[in-house]
């Protein structure tokens, strides 16, 4: 439990701090930044007075809050994509102003550049990418399918995994480390077709937003970085679309005002077709299908010029089927099915609301459920003809009830304060199994097992944020979130400061630094070397604590030529501990059907690195340059002698090159290669022939084969690269832009390797070298999109 | 246009395995395996091998170690040095054999390696047999016909036992069925484990599932039940198992019943190999994490470790029988 007088000490120090400006008769300007095409607003515009060198950025539902001791002002407001935009104003009191920003057709232009320069140059907030989706969508990709997780995979400190997967090892972190945020509610699996896509779909977002270090106050729940998943709000001023048809799958979204001007909506859908592919080249005694869909739909309504309320939802299903028959067309022989699927669903109700002019006030409530079921039965009959049926199933469901009320306050430009409370209701049941065996004269066996039943819990954080101009070179992000979790019979507190600062340190140079900690109440207990949807999601719970840890991050930023290029350098240095992974010898496929909580042990872990990130936003020619020294340890009792070892992801160096080339108008080009030296492996060192077990099980005879192992994670995997092109015209027909995507993934036909692991027998002898698993080579894609 | 599908799914989704050299930091030093899984029911005989770098390419043949010194000390003296008799197999010169009870040392040393010593010894069992019984309904499929009952005494301290029934068959079962295997060479006798059930709550089918109360074991019906002393420390039981003879033979039905109690060491062994093979030749070798066999060699690898067996041989009648009355040996094709 958080002692409430150290809470209250921290917060009213944290509140006490000054800015350098002096109180005086002060005026606000507030308001929201729009689209002026569709009435979308606009997160993340930068609000700028150059006259005072200050200014604010819209938060991340478009609103903005200056206030000012000055009666005549010039705004500068710019954000990527966008027009700028230069308003003068003659203010003698508050006054609310909205802000249209018309989407840029043209590139170039010095006020943008100065404006986008003064928001990456000010901000104290480091380790933080945002792409545009429209840049996302221009990017190669596997079979054509646009994926937001997988373009966050191209930035220094992001690890993919295995190849192809959409999952995120950030700062040598877990991927149950990061918080995944879809519109404010934390999503559990954010993958398709075992992580080849991620669940998001490009036409329904608006923004991506990665914080991998310095992570603010407001966020708090997860160790290693925040992945803010915003859906559009939908056109409030006309009806547009969009629609795309690639190799396995499709999708559409539509758009449009309920109420002009007043109320929208958007709704989009995928659906992939992978399943019906593969069924021509099926027949006969085997049967195999994976598939997936998804819906998003948001809609919302202005109620007043202060009030806004949106609805918003996601649901997504994954599918996947295997089908053996020893005699096709009948039931008789023996007959295996394997079935699996997961799903997604988030739904939320959220009231923006703005008390005054200078207080934002966001108040969410939502839902989120996460649920895998997977299902094996064999049937065979014996030889007396009889039936023998033996099935077997698993599931694991979570239910997040999530409310939550942020407030944002700007008493002047140079300090800005959020505060807020966060309140999660957890409902747990992981993998519980039911198995039936019926087997012709026996009793027929039911049994299910539940090892942890229904576990309940609750997760409340109240959190306080400062930013503040202490000096004209100085900036500064303070905060403490206090975070207190009551679980079936634990309770645990945390107070987590976060500091972030910001010196700058010449016109065109910053420097940042932070520090945030943060504990963890949630757990993914994985098996292997893969994450597989049936990982285990489980709490805080008897003998498996919280995970905590925290991160030290420091780095120059740099701009060069009016802000056109921008140059990152940071370092980090994370602990992290409380982490869990089965003990040695236990693999997830199996003790599913155990009593896995005992089979859990916990570790610690360190990851430290340095990043190089350099990037071009503007001209035809942009792209970005990221490279990454990395090495992240972990360290388990029962594991490697208790001695630390590489952890699985460690990958000393990584680096990707992205580039997008405009030709025309009508025709760009982009590309992008990937290099990372190879990930550890731990693999046998040694081998020898044994006796397989003694009395009758043993016989010299047979050799039994026996490999003899080294420490963990000593051998390091062949080096993984790999170059993806493509190639996208864009015609405009009479009703909508029709875009044909051409593109190669693994363009130079790279085997990277998936697994490696010994090999068991190659001509006629076993044990002798090692084999690896290469998947998705050179793969073309072809897709074509219509916007309308 | 299938054509062409199947090339671009050929392409996207087909995974393609190669051999790779990887780079596993420092030279492997070759180490002594010794292998003696002993039981007072036969002479003293043991394993002498050397490991090799996984990815070497050695004939299996050049790991047999054929010029160790082995000797064996036990009771309290020097028991034996035992002599190489082929294929690094060693036995002893005197006809000796290991007795239970008895912690016995040995010491081996071959030119080249790293001397090895380990310690072991067989523990003691005592067991009985009570009765075997038809049951009257016998031609009832609702339960076993046949039911076995065995007493045995645990000894004070940590024990690990192994129950299995075998049944001597001289048929097997190919497409079409069982048939009798007499159309080819050396047509014989062979043990063939017959699954049993039995609610002795303290049976497991795996060995790593030992010690585990909750693992569930679904119709407690097993080919081997493992089972530690955990529920009955130090106590005498008696315990029941049903079965149903899995072949109908031609002649008489002849079954036996092993009683084992396996060594700490052993059971460690065996425990750690389960998970290695299950690791190495199970179906998620990609996903598994690589595990070491348990070794109690110091300086070397391998076990040396006892066991003690009570064996009971009986017919369906319960009558008992002898090995020597029947025609073991090498099975020959099922067609």
């Amino acid at each position: 439990m958080v002692p409430a007088g150290r809470l209250s000490w921290a917060l009213m120090g944290l509140l006490s701090i000054q800015p350098m400006e002096a109180a005086g008769q002060s005026v606000t300007v507030s308001g929201y930044v729009e689209n002026a095409l569709s009435g979308e607003r606009i997160p993340g515009a930068n609000v700028f007075i150059p006259e005072i060198q200050a200014g604010a950025t819209s938060n991340q539902y478009g609103f903005y809050s200056l206030t000012i001791q000055l009666a005549h002002i010039r705004l500068s407001i710019s954000h990527v994509g966008y027009e700028p935009a230069v308003r003068d104003l003659h203010i003698k009191r508050d006054t609310t102003l909205i802000i249209t920003l018309t989407p840029r057709v043209v590139s170039l232009d010095e006020v943008e550049v100065v404006a986008v320069k003064e928001s990456a140059l000010g901000a104290v907030q480091m380790s933080r990418h945002e792409i545009p989706i429209k840049e996302i969508e221009t990017l190669p990709v596997i079979l054509g399918e646009i994926d937001l997780q997988k373009t966050l995979q191209l930035l220094p400190s992001v690890q993919s995994g295995v190849e192809g997967s959409s999952g995120l090892y950030i700062r040598g972190g877990r991927a149950d480390q990061n918080l995944i945020l879809l519109d404010g509610l934390p999503v559990y699996n954010p993958s398709h077709l075992f992580g080849f896509f991620s669940i998001f779909n490009a036409a329904a977002m608006k923004r991506v937003e990665l914080i991998k270090g310095g992570i603010p106050a407001r966020y708090g729940g997860r160790l290693s970085s925040v992945i803010n998943y915003t859906m559009k709000e939908g056109n409030l001023k006309r009806f547009a679309g969009e629609g795309a048809i690639g190799l396995i799958s499709s999708r559409a979204m539509l758009e449009g005002p309920i109420v002009k001007d007043r109320a929208s909506f958007v709704a989009a859908g995928r659906r992939t077709y992978a399943d019906q592919l593969w069924r021509p080249f099926l027949r006969g005694r085997k049967r195999f299908g994976a598939a997936f869909h998804d819906v998003n739909f948001k809609a919302n309504y202005i109620l007043t010029t202060r009030d806004r309320v949106y609805l918003s939802g996601y649901t997504g299903r994954d599918s996947f089927l295997y089908q053996e028959k020893s005699v096709p067309g009948t039931d008789a022989g023996r007959q295996f099915t394997y079935e699996l699927g997961w799903r997604n669903r988030l739904a939320s109700a959220r009231w923006n609301r703005v008390v005054g002019d200078r207080l934002f006030v966001n108040t969410l409530v939502g839902v989120t459920q996460y649920a895998f079921a997977s299902r094996s039965q064999s049937r065979d009959t014996d030889y007396g003809g009889h039936l023998l049926e033996f099935e077997q199933s698993w599931q694991s469901d979570i239910l997040d009830w999530t409310a939550k009320v942020d407030l944002e306050y700007a008493p002047n430009p140079r300090h800005s304060l959020r505060f807020g409370v966060e309140s999660i209701t957890h409902r747990f049941s992981p993998g519980s199994t039911k198995t039936r065996l019926d087997e012709f004269g026996r009793q027929a066996v039911n049994e299910e097992r539940a090892p942890t039943g229904i576990l309940r819990s609750q997760e409340i954080a109240l959190y306080a944020e400062d930013e503040v101009q202490l000096r004209r070179a100085l900036r500064m992000l303070a905060g403490i979130r206090a975070s207190h979790y009551a679980g079936r019979n634990h309770r645990f507190g945390s107070i987590e400061p976060r500091v972030g600062i910001n010196v700058r340190l010449a016109e065109r140079t910053a420097f940042k630094a932070s520090f945030s900690r943060s504990k963890q109440y949630v757990h993914l207990l994985t098996g292997g070397g893969v994450a597989l949807p049936t990982d285990l999601w489980i709490p805080t719970m008897d003998g498996i604590g919280p995970q905590s840890g925290f991160q030290v991050a420091a780095g120059i930023f740099q701009a060069f030529r009016e802000g056109r290029y921008e140059v990152t350098v940071e370092g980090y240095l994370k602990k992290m501990k409380g982490h869990i992974d089965y003990r040695l010898g236990a693999d997830n496929s199996r003790s599913a059907f155990l009593d896995w909580p005992d089979l859990v042990e916990t570790g610690a872990g360190t990851s430290r690195g340095a990043e190089v990130f350099a990037q071009k936003k503007h001209g035809h020619l942009t792209g970005w340059i990221g490279y990454t020294w990395a090495r992240s340890t972990r360290k388990f009792k029962g594991l490697n002698g208790g001695q630390p070892f590489a952890d699985g992801y460690d990958r000393r160096h990584d680096a990707s090159i992205v580039i997008q080339y405009k030709v025309s108008e009508t025709k760009q080009i982009s590309a992008a290669w990937v290099y990372g030296s190879g990930y550890p492996v731990w693999v046998p060192v040694g081998r020898y022939v044994g006796s397989g077990g003694f009395g009758l099980r043993s016989d010299f005879r047979y050799p039994h084969h026996v490999v003899h192992t080294g420490p963990v994670n000593t051998a390091r995997a062949p080096s993984y690269h790999r170059l993806d092109v493509s190639v996208h015209f864009r015609k405009q027909r009479s009703w909508a832009e029709r875009t044909i995507s051409l593109g190669i993934y693994n363009a130079y036909n790279r085997k990277n390797p998936m697994f490696v692991y010994p090999k068991r027998v190659i001509d006629g002898q076993s044990l002798i070298g090692f084999r690896q698993l290469s998947l998705l080579q050179l793969i073309p894609a072809v897709s074509i999109q219509w916007r309308f | 246009m299938r054509i062409r599908l199947a090339v671009i799914w050929g392409c996207a989704l087909c995974g393609c395995e190669t051999v790779v050299d990887l780079d596993v930091p420092g030279g492997y030093e070759p180490k002594l395996i010794i292998e003696s899984q002993f039981s007072p029911d036969s002479l003293w005989t043991m394993r002498a091998g050397k490991s090799t770098a996984f990815g070497a390419t050695a004939d299996p043949r050049d790991l047999i170690v054929p010029d160790a010194r082995i000797v064996i000390f036990g009771e309290g003296r020097f028991r034996d040095t035992l002599r190489h008799v082929g294929n690094g197999i060693y036995r002893t010169t005197n006809n000796l054999r290991p007795a239970s009870g008895y912690v016995y040392r040995v010491q081996a040393a071959a030119p080249g390696l790293p001397s090895a010593e380990a310690r072991g010894w067989a523990p003691p069992l005592e067991s009985e047999w009570v009765e075997m019984q038809a049951a009257a309904n016998s031609g009832s499929t609702e339960s076993d016909p046949y039911t076995v009952r065995l007493r045995m005494a645990d000894l004070p301290g940590g024990n690990y036992y192994s129950l299995t029934l075998y049944q001597v068959v001289t048929v097997c079962r190919n497409a079409r069925g069982f048939i009798r295997i007499e159309n080819g060479p050396g047509y014989s006798s062979r043990y063939q484990v017959n699954v049993f059930r039995s609610t002795w709550p303290s049976f497991r089918s795996y060995v790593e599932a030992v010690d585990d109360p909750t693992y569930p074991d679904l119709d407690n019906t097993y080919w081997t039940a493992f089972f530690s002393d955990e529920l009955f420390e130090a106590t005498t039981r008696e315990f029941t198992i049903t079965f149903t003879p899995t072949v109908t033979e031609p002649d008489n039905q002849l079954f036996m019943l092993v009683l084992t109690a396996l060594s700490d060491d052993l059971f460690a062994y065996e425990r750690s190999l389960e998970l290695h093979d299950y690791y190495l030749f199970g179906p998620s070798l990609t996903t598994t994490r690589p595990v070491t066999v348990y070794t109690n060699v110091a300086g070397g690898l391998g076990i040396f470790a006892g066991y003690t067996s009570d064996t009971y041989r009986f017919d369906l009648e319960g009558n008992p029988w002898e090995e020597k009355d029947v025609s073991f040996g090498e099975p020959g094709p099922c067609r």
